[in-house]
């Protein structure tokens, strides 16, 4: 009998063995001769050592993440199912909001206790801080060795209060000024370097003003009072942010009241729906960019996948992009750059994994990598690429291998090539890094004392300098008071 | 007060409307109020509350520069449109009167409007200029008023011009009304009125408006709180924009609703004033 029951667990002990080896896993046992297996392993232990290095393990339970962004809902599934493949047990679910109305819809969800545990807030960080929805990451962020890739100017985003990390960007579309290549050679002005300066730009705005041919030297979206104290006071956001104060003084004075007598002077193509505009295009609702008679259009990153349509080209309009120019005496490389920010939620379940998830969807290496393979691989029914211009904005992290992947689909061209070696110093604009921003606006820039001030120096209503010490003030005010109010 | 079978029957039959208004209406009424003095955090673990006493409320009209300024405009609207619906109300409802071909063709026409332009179907049609009359040029308008007119004066005449068929549409539920009441005015009266020689004209003034009194109080009544309420109303759209907003927030934009209420019922205390009925004095 003792017998008969040891040869049982013996056999039983057997039966396990092989249960294990038999379910243990592929990679770490074959050996794959084109080593493909090996490096992924290999890959595979340098996260676990990167991990458990710097972050937490990640859990191995089956947990749920949801996940809100406006990004393109295509590529956020497909990231999704990437980041699922990463981390079986963790399933993602992608909140789908109306972008119009996006914190509104946010709040709506907070009230009833449904905020994603990852999503990018809209524009006014205020609406975030006030409603206490940030999630603090400082621990995760500061222990995790890739935060050491991130672009320089991004990495110090997020520390509202100057000390935690609350949000991170997300992703960034740089300014850019586009240049009619065609219309320099028409009119024989060589392009510019890629080094260009500021006041080269405006030069040149005023060199391709040629009114008898009626060419205009520039139109706007993108504003140079934005972006002449970033690039000439080596700011570190709008209205000559220094990281401790504004200073609306300086360059934002010049610009404005520079760019208001290039309205007047006519350098400035005529503004949209207007009689001027009539005058010039014979068509007073015509975008001047697309009229051919503009030199530089002031405008975003994303426009380039816009300006490589039939609609332009046919036209004979080449526009190249160029950053905008560093200033003359700068010592960095800042640029102005529309910039998403993303958040954990404050009552996540899951901090740790949801941080992955906006790394994953944001800077991560390997969300890149995943972007990348979803700009290349999807495709519509019909055969057709469903990203015919990459998708988003740039990388935030400082990865030769993700730039150089991104390039291989964007046009090869010196100008997109120059645009972004030098495209790596970006710098968030306005309400969504700053708090208190967005209410200044609001409250005094377009609606105060003296309307809306930029309107106001255009029309020669206010001189800028008189009143660029008093704007000073209060949007430094702004900012105390919004930082006293908002954390409480 | 004595309760029987037959007052039972009657709260049973009306519970169901007492019941959603205790939920919809009393309830919210309490909870914005309690809101309105308080600081507002919508966090998503809960809601929470710093109060503040009534300082929402000083706030509305020391700190927001928009209200005084909106609310102005929005008086001065209603000074002109209310008028301006009613009596148009009461012309097309008396021209709806007549014994006319294709009678109920024309009031569905008339009524149209009060079920196809509302909600945001109103909204499109403003963003989209259906509700502008191409020909009227405001400009041309307000620089013929200001020769008349102060400029702030002018400019809300010419809005009126301008936004005149989303004015007129707003006329639909009214004319309804009129028409209700127009019918129930005995035709003796002006049977009578007619052998005695009145004209038309007198027996409209002697007949016709002084028996649809009560019911003009009533079109006044409806048109200011339609107008009040309505999405295309900018003090509406300032509270939403309140409520929404970071620095400012639920409990502010409570008080402003709050302020606007009384405000709304001010105005409506003084058309009851004026078109109350006021008791013959017996001789």
């Amino acid at each position: 009998m003792v017998r008969k029951n040891l040869v049982r667990i013996i056999f039983t002990a057997l039966f396990i063995l092989l249960v294990a080896v038999g379910c243990s896993s592929k990679e770490s046992t074959s050996v794959d001769p084109g080593g493909k297996a090996s490096e992924g392993t290999k890959n595979n232990q340098t996260e676990q050592k990167q991990e458990a290095v710097g972050l937490d393990p990640m859990t191995t339970e089956n947990i749920t993440l949801t996940y809100a962004s406006w990004s393109n809902p295509v590529l956020n599934q497909f990231l999704a199912d990437k980041f699922m493949e990463k981390y079986p047990n963790i399933t993602v679910e992608l909140v789908n909001l109306e972008f119009d109305g996006w914190n509104d819809h946010l709040t709506n969800l907070a009230s009833i206790g449904d905020l994603p545990d990852v999503y990018w807030y809209l524009g006014n960080v205020d609406v975030p801080i006030r409603n206490g929805w940030l999630g603090d990451m400082t621990e995760y962020f500061d222990n995790d060795p890739e935060s050491d890739q991130i672009l320089s100017t991004m990495k110090i985003q997020g520390y509202f209060d100057g000390e935690r990390k609350l949000a991170a960007p997300a992703q960034y579309l740089p300014f850019t000024v586009f240049l009619d290549e065609n219309l320099f050679n028409k009119l024989n002005v060589p392009m510019p370097s890629p080094d260009w300066t500021y006041s080269e730009m405006v030069e040149l705005m005023q060199e391709m003003t040629v009114p008898e041919q009626g060419i205009f030297g520039y139109n706007t979206f993108t504003q140079l009072l934005t972006m002449a104290p970033i690039v000439n006071q080596d700011a570190l956001g709008e209205f000559g942010w220094d990281g401790e104060k504004y200073d609306l003084t300086k360059d934002w004075a010049d610009a404005i009241t520079q760019h208001a007598q290039l309205v007047r002077s006519g350098v400035h193509s005529p503004f949209f729906d207007t009689d001027e505009a009539e005058a010039a295009f014979g068509d007073r609702l015509l975008w001047p960019a697309s009229s051919g008679r503009v030199a530089m259009q002031l405008d975003a990153w994303w426009t380039n996948g816009l300006f490589s349509q039939p609609e332009f080209v046919d036209k004979g309009i080449k526009w190249v992009p160029y950053v905008v120019p560093r200033g003359d005496n700068a010592k960095s490389q800042h640029k102005p750059a529309f910039t998403d920010f993303g958040a954990l939620s404050s009552a996540t379940k899951h901090p740790r994994e949801a941080y992955e998830l906006l790394k994953f969807f944001g800077w991560g290496k390997d969300g890149w990598l995943a972007k990348l393979e979803a700009f290349e691989t999807l495709k519509h029914d019909d055969g057709s690429l469903v990203f015919t211009f990459p998708d988003g904005g740039l990388p935030l992290i400082n990865d030769e291998e993700i730039w150089n992947g991104l390039k291989k689909f964007l046009p090869q061209s010196k100008y997109v090539s120059d645009f972004l070696d030098r495209a790596k110093e970006p710098v968030p604009l306005g309400g969504a890094a700053q708090p208190g921003f967005q209410t200044f606006l609001d409250e005094v820039y377009f609606g105060g004392e003296y309307g809306d001030v930029q309107q106001a120096i255009i029309n020669g209503e206010v001189n800028a300098h008189d009143i660029a010490q008093n704007l000073t003030d209060m949007i430094n005010r702004y900012r105390e008071e919004a930082l006293q109010e908002l954390f409480w | 007060m004595k309760i029987n079978r037959k007052s039972m029957y009657g709260y049973l039959f009306i519970s169901p409307w007492l019941v959603g208004f205790l939920i919809f209406v009393v309830w919210p009424l309490g909870q914005s109020f309690y809101f309105s003095l308080n600081n507002m955090r919508i966090t998503p673990t809960g809601l929470q509350f710093r109060y503040v006493g009534f300082n929402n409320y000083l706030d509305v009209w020391l700190k927001d520069m928009f209200f005084i300024q909106e609310l102005l405009q929005f008086v001065l609207h209603i000074l002109l449109r209310v008028p301006v619906i009613v009596v148009f109300a009461l012309i097309i409802a008396m021209l709806l009167n007549e014994k006319v071909r294709f009678q109920g063709v024309f009031r569905t026409i008339f009524f149209l409007p009060v079920i196809v332009a509302s909600g945001p179907v109103i909204d499109q049609l403003v963003s989209q200029g259906a509700t502008t009359v191409p020909m009227v040029d405001q400009g041309v308008i307000i620089s013929v008023l200001t020769a008349f007119f102060p400029m702030w004066l002018a400019q809300v005449i010419g809005q009126l011009f301008n936004q005149i068929i989303i004015i007129l549409w707003y006329s639909g539920v009214q004319i309804l009304i009129f028409l209700a009441v127009l019918q129930k005015i005995d035709a003796a009266l002006y049977e009578a009125a007619k052998i005695d020689g009145a004209s038309g004209w007198e027996c409209f003034w002697k007949i016709t408006l002084p028996s649809i009194k009560p019911i003009i109080l009533i079109n006044f009544v409806y048109t200011l709180v339609f107008l009040a309420n309505s999405s295309q109303n900018t003090i509406i759209n300032l509270i939403y924009t309140n409520m929404f907003s970071a620095t400012r927030g639920y409990g502010f934009a409570s008080a402003m609703a709050w302020m606007y209420a009384v405000i709304i019922s001010i105005l409506l205390l003084i058309i009851f004033l004026v078109f109350r009925e006021k008791e013959t004095k017996r001789a």
